[in-house]
């Protein structure tokens, strides 16, 4: 190579800035800019789903829609609807921008297509001198109008009404078809407003007891008359709308701790609203935290976990839950949850969400009889003392009388089993979830099955 | 059974000595006498053990404040006012609301005792075979291995007097808020659940007094000495051979402490108990390992008469209970014995 000192003279110096000041003002003008990224979700089949993009640069912007990285035909616009959704429209939704001087693609824009991206159900139904039925909304994201009907029995129930939760939107009652026990419900919020993402609670029906004073005996369903289940978004595009009654869970109050179980106790009803019977009701107890000495809240007599998404942030969270067996429609039961709470003083708060299940029965291991201290009925309870190993296993087994406990058609047994911490251990029969019914004195004989002794 | 074990060792010296006295009068007739057979032997004898060590000392660890001698009420996992790490020993304990407590500490000095055994009166059998030979000089030598079991009781005499101060707590907690008490013997735990108390007592009072305490007793123990471990022998005439041994050993002591107390306090607001008899046992392996001299004189082709003397380390073992600590030193043992060789 041939190396030389290059000097410029003064018309080359001037042509070499003048250059240079083209290629600044070339490059200073404005490229291509998504301001605002597509947007995906959650959708139903047979729904509409919607994309848009914001975006700035020089000369005219021109779009073009892929999915999964590939165009879409005649997608050209700053918006893209896809319609009638079937399953296998879900993909990775982007948009490239092209302005005069590049052009640049957005970033991915998921959309998920299910059968039941939202839901309306019955939440808590409770008796205050009327029936009232709370209606929850587990919403996406995407509602502004959530409509409804709900049927109910006329001989327990009449004159219905609706308070909302919202004041800010619009409710309309449709009270036209109350003789024949149908109320229809529409929650509109305003122009552009949509219900956020996760459970929550739309307001409560009331009606007027024609006979009895049992909110649960109501007979509840939800149909489509006067009103459909549906629901729309802001755009007014139909959405997809799940209606169902669920077990009714409502607590008395909050847990109190119980100095003779050294565990927080709370009481709850758990009712059966609707209009067929339950073989399997489960109760979930969601969103148990820490104490203040960093140990997790357990719900002591908890009967089991499963996972499950409660607070629909995306999450699968094993929750643990006590399940109640044969809740027939119209009937309810008073549970007791006991909490254990290593610090005694931070008070559970959980989320309680139902579920209705198959039938479920709890098989009991074989084991060996082992000698009940004392049984003691006192303020409602029966309180049985036995001798425990270390981390032994413990079944407690119940009948009404004492030939019952020898039956295997007759024996009952209580869950959780106990489990053993080396002395004597006070288990406490409060009724359900551990056992079908509050005990009365004299009407219930135990015996205690030790696995493995 | 320490008894029992105690004349074995006494029928077994008088066995040797019987052995002995019969397979002399066998060797006079025995005209191959001086060559020593091949193959397995046995060997036993009384054997006496020295140096064998034991200590009792005061092993009431330093209280907390809420440890009692019949209970606890002590902080859980909530580390709060109220807690289900509780227990207590009898139901005599409950007067109405009230759990009452007591706890007594008697920081006698002077009581500990360190103690060697006198000889110890035991015996072995030991069985084992040659391995192979080979020559040292112009004499063969020969090495084999053995295993082997001895067996010598072990007692000190334990008593005395001591005197110290001693300090008596009465406390009583409120079981009010509980539907129903459990019963006693009761044991709560530090992670529960159980009955919740609150920790601190409704009431308390200390009373300190000069106390004396007057202790007899002894402690005896078993040993079971088990052993494994190589020989090497060199004749050093035609009749007599010397001879070594070595390997591992396991001591396995069988201890009781038994003994009875009175204490008595300056302070009448004590209560005395009158005499207690307290009974500890420990027992345990204790690995280690022997080295073992030997000399033998050829009775018969077969027999032979050996005196022996070895050195033994086991290491320490300890336990406590009713108050004391044991130490058992077994970290220098001497042996000495004698017997009668059999070879086949």
């Amino acid at each position: 190579m041939n190396f030389s000192r290059r000097i410029l003279s003064g018309h080359q110096l001037s042509g070499w800035l003048a250059l240079t000041v083209v290629a600044l003002l070339v490059n200073g003008a404005s490229a291509a800019v998504i301001t605002k990224q597509p947007i995906g979700g959650l959708a139903g089949t047979n729904e509409s789903f919607g994309f848009t993009v914001e975006a700035t640069g020089s000369g005219t912007l021109t779009y073009q829609w892929l999915r999964n990285n590939s165009s879409i035909t005649g997608a050209t616009n700053a918006t893209y609807l896809r319609t009638n959704l079937v399953f296998s429209s879900a993909g990775a939704f982007s948009v490239r921008v092209t302005d005069s001087s590049n052009s640049i693609t957005s970033s991915n824009a998921t959309l998920l297509v299910t059968t039941q991206p939202r839901k309306v159900s019955t939440g808590t139904i409770t008796s205050g001198g009327q029936a009232q039925v709370e209606i929850l909304l587990t919403a996406n994201g995407r509602e502004n109008i959530v409509m409804l009907s709900l049927g109910y029995l006329t001989n327990i129930l009449a004159n219905p009404a609706f308070t909302s939760a919202f004041p800010s939107a619009t409710t309309t009652v449709d009270t036209s078809q109350t003789g024949a026990g149908l109320v229809g419900l529409t929650v509109q919020l305003p122009t552009g407003e949509m219900f956020t993402n996760g459970p929550v609670s739309l307001g409560f029906f009331t009606f007027d007891f024609v006979s009895g004073n049992n909110p649960f005996a109501g007979g509840y369903y939800f149909t489509n008359a006067p009103t459909p289940v549906a629901g729309m978004d802001t755009n007014a595009h139909a959405l997809v709308l799940t209606a169902s009654v669920l077990p009714s869970a409502q607590a008395l109050g909050a847990p109190a701790l119980n100095l003779q179980s050294g565990l927080f106790e709370q009481q709850l009803v758990l009712g059966n609203g609707g209009s067929l019977s339950l073989s399997n009701v489960q109760l979930f107890a969601c969103g148990l935290t820490n104490d203040s000495r960093t140990n997790a809240i357990r719900l002591y007599n908890g009967q089991g976990t499963a996972g499950i998404d409660w607070n629909q942030d995306g999450a699968i969270d094993f929750t643990p839950f006590v399940q109640i067996n044969n809740l027939t429609n119209g009937e309810s039961r008073q549970l007791t949850l006991e909490y254990y709470v290593s610090d005694h003083t931070t008070l559970p708060v959980p989320t309680f969400v139902t579920m209705a299940t198959n039938a479920f029965t709890f098989k009991t291991p074989p084991g060996t009889a082992q000698e009940i201290s004392r049984a003691i009925y006192t303020n409602g309870v029966f309180i049985i003392e036995f001798s425990t190993k270390t981390n032994g296993q413990y079944y407690i087994q119940y009948g009404a009388t004492p030939g019952d406990l020898m039956n295997s058609g007759t024996v009952k047994t209580a869950f959780p089993y106990v489990i053993g911490t080396g002395s004597r251990v006070l288990w406490i029969d409060n009724g359900p979830p551990k056992t079908d019914s509050p005990p009365t004195n004299g009407s219930r004989f135990y015996r205690v099955l030790g696995i493995g002794q | 059974m320490k008894k029992n074990l105690r004349l074995v060792s006494q029928s077994a010296l008088s066995l040797t000595a019987l052995v002995l006295a019969g397979n002399a009068a066998h060797a006079q007739s025995d005209e191959e006498g001086g060559s020593w057979t091949e193959g397995w032997f046995v060997r036993t004898g009384p054997r006496l053990l020295l140096n064998a060590k034991a200590s009792v000392s005061l092993s009431k660890p330093p209280a907390s404040p809420t440890q009692y001698d019949n209970g606890y009420v002590q902080p859980d996992s909530s580390g709060g006012n109220l807690t289900w790490n509780w227990g207590y020993s009898s139901a005599s304990q409950v007067t109405g609301n009230s759990l009452n407590y007591t706890r007594l500490d008697n920081n006698a000095g002077g009581t500990v005792k360190d103690e060697t055994s006198d000889l110890s009166v035991g015996g072995e059998i030991v069985i084992g075979s040659e391995l192979t030979r080979f020559e040292i000089g112009d004499r063969v030598a020969r090495l084999g291995w053995e295993v082997g079991y001895g067996f010598n009781p072990f007692s000190i005499d334990y008593s005395g007097t001591a005197t110290g101060t001693a300090s008596y707590t009465q406390a009583s907690y409120d079981v009010g808020g509980l539907v129903v008490l459990p019963q006693a013997p009761y044991h709560g735990t530090f992670r529960g659940p159980g009955p919740l108390l609150n920790t601190a007592p409704t009431s308390s009072s200390t009373i300190n007094s000069a106390s004396s305490s007057a202790f007899n007793g002894s402690l005896e123990s078993d040993l079971h000495n088990f052993k494994l471990g190589v020989w090497l022998e060199l004749p050093v005439s035609k009749k007599f051979l010397a001879g070594v041994s070595f390997g591992y050993s396991s001591l396995y002591a069988d201890t009781e402490l038994t003994f009875t107390e009175n204490t008595t306090y300056t302070d009448l607001g004590i209560p005395v108990t009158g005499p207690v008899t307290h009974k500890v046992s420990g027992r345990d392996w204790n690995s280690g390992i022997y080295l073992e001299g030997r000399f033998g004189y050829q009775l018969s082709r077969h027999v032979s008469a050996y005196v022996n003397g070895g050195y033994q380390y086991n290491g320490e073992f300890k336990f406590s209970g009713a108050g004391r600590n044991v130490t058992m030193d077994f970290t220098s043992l001497f042996s000495v014995g004698l017997g009668v060789s059999y070879r086949f």
